[in-house]
């Protein structure tokens, strides 16, 4: 009856209040967001640069983990900024100006992507990309070519986190890595928060498998302690890398 | 999945009369069945009666107790692991082209421009960082991995742009020379699906729409380099009169981002859309008496717009005065929009204007139609590969992504700024 009970005092300390993780710009909070939107609306070129450094971080990773390739990232993250910028006199402050923020790298991305799509890529295209070209590239195969730079996942997180569908991937991104509480990853994907809620449960199970399957072992898991199993998954674990 | 439900099914049952006393009700079935409660349970969010249920369940059942724990390492996983930085160059990069546009609310009101520079700064310089900027990252990228180098693209379509501009200046003040010219700079180009066509009469539906899309692949050529038109400013007296048409409607809506009059000169459209808050509207009118457009006409419009860009007409009881059309535009496709029109208007000898409210259309009919803004799907343009370097082809998407089945509160493309919503109106 104890064991479960472990779950929550066991659970990281950033996840607490009505977030699934902690902002990076918490400190301060949306207000001081709002502040520093109005000081940028007045022509303050200060405040645009710490707007921007609030949230590039964030806006990147997103850009990064929804287009699969640094490159990508970059010109979609460097769009989405300078259109948010450049339209700050139509953000009505009714969203948090990182819903805004995100959204508009959420619509650059998928853009992006639709652009992408029309272009030809020949076979060693994808050879080079080692596989995540992008997040309908399958992965199978990858590994034998260049790896575009290291990109501060370990590899079998990446191939599983990209293995997703898209909207999965979203919705762990937005709220596990990029510490969006439910509600604002719901208000950017334009989505209930019971349907990100859904999401995401759905999304880290198939991470799990995924990980499990590439030979993975989660963090204190109890993958190969399934009740009643075989002894085949006790002995694959001590061929289990970490992650 | 079988396995664990035949292994574990016996073990979840729920104990009713303990949870009753508890202020809870049995969960039915295993975990995925009730996920948002176990995210709920998992952060300490549910409430004491439910966090019972839930016990109990898990409890009783180690497969669910399994689940759970490989939800909460992954959420500590992904959530302890560090994020990338962003490329340094970014920032610098970003601050520049916003700045450089001068385009802060705050300053454009602080500053007095003069109206002959406010066009140069709203529209061409801006064209130019967008149109160019993203290119530079990608550039690293594309020229690995690509089959074609956009730097290359780029150049060759700016020296087409020069040629062809002048060309175009040249026959500046007669329609007919001014298609004519663009057909003449295609020849090299068009390696489309559609084989580039001379317009015959009476041909048909299908054969029209290929070639206005010879036609649209030459005036993008034309149009989409900015810093042509930019150089080259001072051609015609024609050009000049259309500068100063181009300062004032600028000039307007850089003050209250809406388009505050009619326009009809490329540039102007381009540089309005761009920028332009509100929804726009495009009219399709004739050049003859009235303004109305044949029905015969008007059919032609709605068939090569159609076949060009995916796009359906609204049904009638949207429309306004005629063949109605709705999307959001990125608005970076300004210009391959405007010349996708403009190449309609030319080949059907219309004119074309782009206008603040459509020509008497009540405003319930405009209400009407705004209530399905969330239908109204996004039309982008894309370049075609080389080597019809400077075609553009067109695809339109909906605002759902696939799998999406809650259709309400979609925020729409225009509401960050990235799109234009556009209505084109074909008036009959």
């Amino acid at each position: 009856m104890s064991d479960f009970s472990r779950l929550d005092s066991s659970y990281p300390k950033g996840h607490s209040g009505a977030h699934c993780g902690v902002a990076p710009d918490a400190d301060e909070g949306p207000d001081y967001d709002a502040e520093l939107v109005e000081r940028a609306r007045a022509g303050e070129e200060r405040a645009l640069t710490e707007l921007y450094r609030r949230h590039e971080r964030r806006a990147y990773n997103l850009a990064l983990r929804m287009l699969g390739n640094q490159w990508d990232a970059a010109d979609v993250t460097q769009e989405a900024f300078i259109k948010a910028f450049r339209n700050l006199g139509s953000y009505k402050g009714e969203a948090r100006f990182s819903t805004w923020l995100h959204r508009i790298v959420v619509n650059a991305a998928y853009d992006h992507l639709r652009r992408r799509q029309d272009e030809p890529v020949e076979t060693e295209t994808l050879d080079d990309l080692s596989g995540p070209a992008g997040p309908v590239t399958s992965l199978a195969g990858g590994g034998a070519g260049i790896e575009p730079a290291a990109d501060g996942l370990s590899e079998p997180v990446k191939r599983a986190l990209l293995s997703l569908n898209e909207g999965f991937r979203l919705a762990v991104v937005l709220c596990d890595l990029l510490g969006f509480p439910y509600s604002e990853a719901a208000e950017i994907l334009g989505v209930q928060e019971g349907t990100i809620k859904s999401r995401i449960f759905r999304a880290r199970e198939a991470l799990a498998q995924a990980l499990f399957e590439a030979g993975y072992e989660l963090p204190r898991s109890t993958v190969a302690q399934e009740p009643g199993g075989s002894g085949r998954r006790q002995s694959d674990q001590q061929d289990r890398g970490q992650l | 999945m079988t396995e664990r439900d035949a292994q574990y099914d016996n073990r979840g049952r729920c104990d009713e009369a303990f949870l009753a006393g508890h202020g809870g009700e049995c969960l039915s079935g295993h975990i995925d069945e009730w996920p948002e409660a176990a995210l709920d349970y998992l952060e300490g969010h549910l409430d004491a009666g439910r966090a019972v249920v839930v016990e109990a369940h898990l409890a009783s059942c180690p497969e669910c107790f399994r689940r759970l724990e490989h939800q909460r390492a992954l959420s500590g996983l992904l959530h302890e692991l560090p994020l990338e930085p962003a490329p340094a160059e970014l920032e610098e990069r970003v601050l520049e082209a916003v700045l450089a546009t001068r385009e802060l609310p705050g300053r454009l009101a602080t500053q007095e421009v003069p109206p002959s520079r406010a066009v140069g700064e709203a529209s061409v310089p801006r064209r130019e960082t967008e149109h160019l900027e993203p290119t530079w990252w990608s550039r690293l990228w594309h020229s690995r991995v690509r089959p074609w180098v956009p730097a290359s693209i780029a150049v060759a379509a700016l020296l087409l742009g020069i040629l062809g501009y002048g060309l175009l200046r040249s026959g500046a003040e007669n329609q007919a020379d001014y298609a004519g010219s663009r057909l003449a700079t295609t020849a090299a180009p068009a390696t489309t699906s559609e084989p580039a066509q001379t317009p015959t009469p009476g041909e048909t539906r299908k054969g029209a729409g290929s070639t206005v899309y010879a036609q649209d692949s030459t005036v993008t050529a034309l149009g989409s380099p900015p810093a042509a038109e930019a150089e080259s400013e001072t051609t015609t007296t024609a050009a000049g009169t259309t500068s100063e048409t181009i300062a004032t409607a600028t000039a307007s809506s850089a003050e209250t981002g809406y388009l505050a009059a009619a326009i009809s000169d490329r540039k102007s459209m381009i540089a309005e859309l761009a920028q332009v808050q509100g929804p726009v509207y495009f009219v399709f009118v004739s050049a003859k008496l009235g303004g109305s457009v044949s029905a015969e006409t008007s059919e032609a419009v709605v068939q090569q717009l159609g076949n060009i860009t995916g796009l359906e007409p609204l049904a009638a009881s949207l429309a306004l005065d005629g063949p109605t059309f709705a999307a959001y535009v990125p608005r970076e496709d300004a210009s391959a929009l405007v010349d996708l029109l403009l190449s309609i208007k030319a080949s059907l000898q219309l004119e074309l204007h782009l206008e603040p409210q459509p020509p008497e259309a009540t405003p319930e009919r405009i209400s009407r139609l705004f209530a399905h803004k969330q239908e109204f799907p996004v039309l982008s343009a894309h370049r075609t590969p080389a080597p019809a370097v400077s075609a553009w082809s067109f695809t339109t998407s909906t605002l759902l992504s696939p799998g999406d089945t809650t259709k309400r509160s979609i925020p729409t493309p225009d509401e960050d700024g990235s799109h234009v919503l556009v209505v084109i109106l074909v008036r009959r």
